[in-house]
């Protein structure tokens, strides 16, 4: 097998010595690490409590969109209507809310709606066998024009006071929305370590051919998994539409490509199977750094797809050379 | 390695069927939309389309995607026109701008066949990249380039024909040609059917893929000059959602993401079942902001509706 897989590679550049595989899985905390040692030094307001704090804030709408992504990615697939549905999450929570919908209702309506577009994605992925970059990529466009019907090219501002505090309330000093995220994050996690529908989403990813005949229901999995990721993408857009207190179609547009890159970037191969909710965390944490490290630099936000998709592309190609060292 | 098969009525693929349906249903409601004026008007607005599928199709007969493409468009135009404000010759603009698109189209190349990216990360990654680049460059705003010779690509004639419909035939016709009787075609066939024969029979496999992506860009790049001469500007938006045209009207004609099945000549029909779903709406005077939703749910409906037909000629043909 390894010698298929040398002759497949384009050059010997990464056969590497076994150095290399101790040090792989401490590569990501010790990336964070560095990256936040090298911001304290250049910029002396980094390390405050009041910053890790703002940082971690930052963190948590990115977080919680990245954790749905993670368990489709687990099944070797790809959710890339996230940033759709949180815009029309959004935006339908928040007009409900000012059309005089109490708050809960109006949330619960959002998820709902979250939770019914990955349903959709996972049929059209497993029942129609459409590949799911396809599936969910038309789906964003539809996620996208319903926010655009719903919104007739308006800005929905000025909700109400309990709404907001979702997005920037506190608990002592702790903010809400990380409270929130750290809920998610741990109970996705142990729903993936510690339950048996967790444990099959690990199985589908890493063969499903295999994962089919040991008896797993693999069209009940991949249509829990989507439906999970729609109902994180629409938890991190009420987050959102609560953080600016505003909404408005397309504000999801760049956590698709971010909540993947985080994802990648905390070990989780796209080609399914491997990784967790720890890495993503820390991916997470990375990327929302790095924008928090521009910002602190001055650095214009026009730059940011340009970082954002370096970040991926160089993230995505450490992964496809970590599984060559491995092999 | 499986070549196309010859259109007979016997296979008319489905999308054939669609589009009739949707020129009876238009041509009911929307009073105008059956005109020659307006068949004129779907033809030049396709024109684009089809440049930008024809590469998308390419690329997709190689089991890859490419989610840049509508980016690359847009990038190509400001390329373009950023030129012709600097003060180049309209010539050396235009060129610019499609080479612009083809070097995008090579780094997606390297991306996917050299360092082994999937290709709908490395697209989507390029088109972040150079959503960027393009921002910064152009502060987000749209570059005026208000030249005659865009004017003439945009509106003139030629030989009876609109330019950008001759453009798009002549494209068309080369693509077609180097599809069928070259060895690029060949290899982009056997790369979807199969990569490993292709490498044995000694054809350098990366150099191909490279090539079935730059040359993807270079058809963006076209693409987004009729653009850039259509609004005489260019902005790094204007062909947001042109990729998910281009995707879905190769897979609507009939190109699997399986076996290097289908080629350019279906994927015409699924560009005017496209062109001509946006126009009627148009015409309709549906507003634009119902359109997106709209078209995702038929374009999508279409792909279902032809898989599953496909599918089910499929099974009785293999018994």
């Amino acid at each position: 097998m390894a010698e298929i897989a040398e002759s497949a590679a384009p050059a010997g550049l990464w056969s590497g010595g076994g150095w290399k595989r101790l040090i792989g899985p401490a590569l990501r905390p010790l990336g964070l690490l560095a990256l936040c040692v090298a911001l304290s030094v250049l910029n002396e307001n980094f390390f405050t409590l009041k910053n890790i704090i703002s940082v971690l804030r930052q963190s948590t709408i990115l977080l919680v969109v990245a954790i749905g992504m993670n368990l489709v990615i687990l099944t070797a697939g790809i959710d890339l209507s996230v940033g759709g549905v949180m815009a029309l999450v959004g935006c339908l929570t928040a007009r409900l809310i000012v059309g005089g919908t109490a708050i809960v209702p109006a949330i619960a309506c959002g998820l709902a709606v979250g939770a019914l577009f990955g349903l959709a994605n996972g049929a059209l992925v497993r029942v129609f066998r459409l590949p799911p970059f396809v599936a969910t990529y038309g789906m964003m466009w539809i996620a996208n024009g319903l926010a655009m019907i719903l919104m007739q090219g308006k800005i929905i501002f000025g909700l109400p006071d309990p709404f907001l505090w979702l997005g920037s309330g506190y608990l002592s000093i702790i903010p809400i929305p990380v409270i929130i995220a750290a809920i998610v994050a741990v109970a996705f996690h142990f729903y993936l370590v510690k339950t048996i529908s967790g444990k099959e989403i690990y199985a589908l990813g890493a063969n499903r051919e295999a994962a089919r005949y040991s008896g797993i229901n693999t069209t009940k999995t991949l249509l829990l998994v989507y439906s999970l990721s729609g109902l994180t993408a629409a938890i991190a857009g009420i987050m959102m539409t609560a953080r600016l207190d505003a909404a408005q179609e397309g504000m999801g547009e760049p956590f698709m490509l971010q909540a993947i890159a985080a994802v990648v970037m905390g070990g989780s191969s796209l080609m399914g199977g491997e990784g967790g909710i720890p890495g993503t965390v820390i991916g997470a944490l990375i990327l929302t750094l790095v924008v928090n490290g521009l910002n602190l630099m001055g650095v214009s936000s026009m730059v940011h797809p340009l970082v954002t998709g370096g970040v991926i592309v160089t993230a995505v190609f450490f992964d496809v050379v970590t599984r060559k060292w491995s092999d | 390695m499986k070549k196309p098969a010859n259109l007979n009525l016997a296979t008319v693929p489905p999308v054939i069927w669609i589009v009739l349906a949707l020129f009876a249903l238009y041509s009911f409601l929307a009073s105008g939309f059956f005109s020659i004026g307006n068949l004129w008007n779907i033809a030049v607005q396709a024109a684009p389309l089809l440049i930008l599928a024809i590469g998308a199709t390419m690329v997709i007969l190689t089991e890859g995607i490419d989610l840049s493409c509508g980016i690359v468009l847009g990038f190509a135009g400001v390329g373009s026109a950023l030129l012709v404000q600097w003060g180049f010759s309209v010539w050396l603009a235009i060129l610019g701008g499609v080479l612009l698109g083809g070097i995008c189209g090579l780094i997606n190349g390297v991306l996917v066949a050299v360092f082994r990216l999937p290709p709908f990360i490395a697209t989507l990654g390029m088109a972040s990249v150079i959503t960027g680049a393009g921002l910064i460059s152009t502060e987000g705003t749209s570059i005026a380039a208000r030249i005659e010779v865009f004017d003439y690509i945009s509106n003139g004639a030629l030989f009876g024909l609109k330019v950008p419909v001759l453009i798009a035939l002549v494209i068309f016709g080369v693509a077609w040609f180097m599809m069928r009787l070259t060895a690029f075609g060949r290899n982009i066939y056997a790369l979807g059917g199969n990569s490993e024969a292709l490498r044995l029979s000694g054809a350098n496999v990366t150099a191909a893929l490279i090539q079935t992506y730059a040359v993807a860009g270079l058809l963006a790049g076209i693409a987004g000059i009729l653009v850039a001469s259509r609004t005489a500007s260019g902005h790094i938006a204007a062909g947001v959602g042109w990729d998910f045209d281009a995707i879905a009207a190769t897979i609507i004609g009939g190109t699997s993401f399986e076996e290097g099945k289908g080629g350019i000549a279906y994927t015409v029909l699924g560009v005017i079942l496209i062109a001509v779903l946006r126009n009627g709406l148009n015409v309709a005077g549906v507003p634009n902001m119902y359109q997106f939703a709209l078209i995702g749910t038929v374009v999508l409906g279409a792909i279902i509706f032809d898989i599953s037909v496909r599918r089910l000629s499929g099974a009785e043909e293999s018994r």
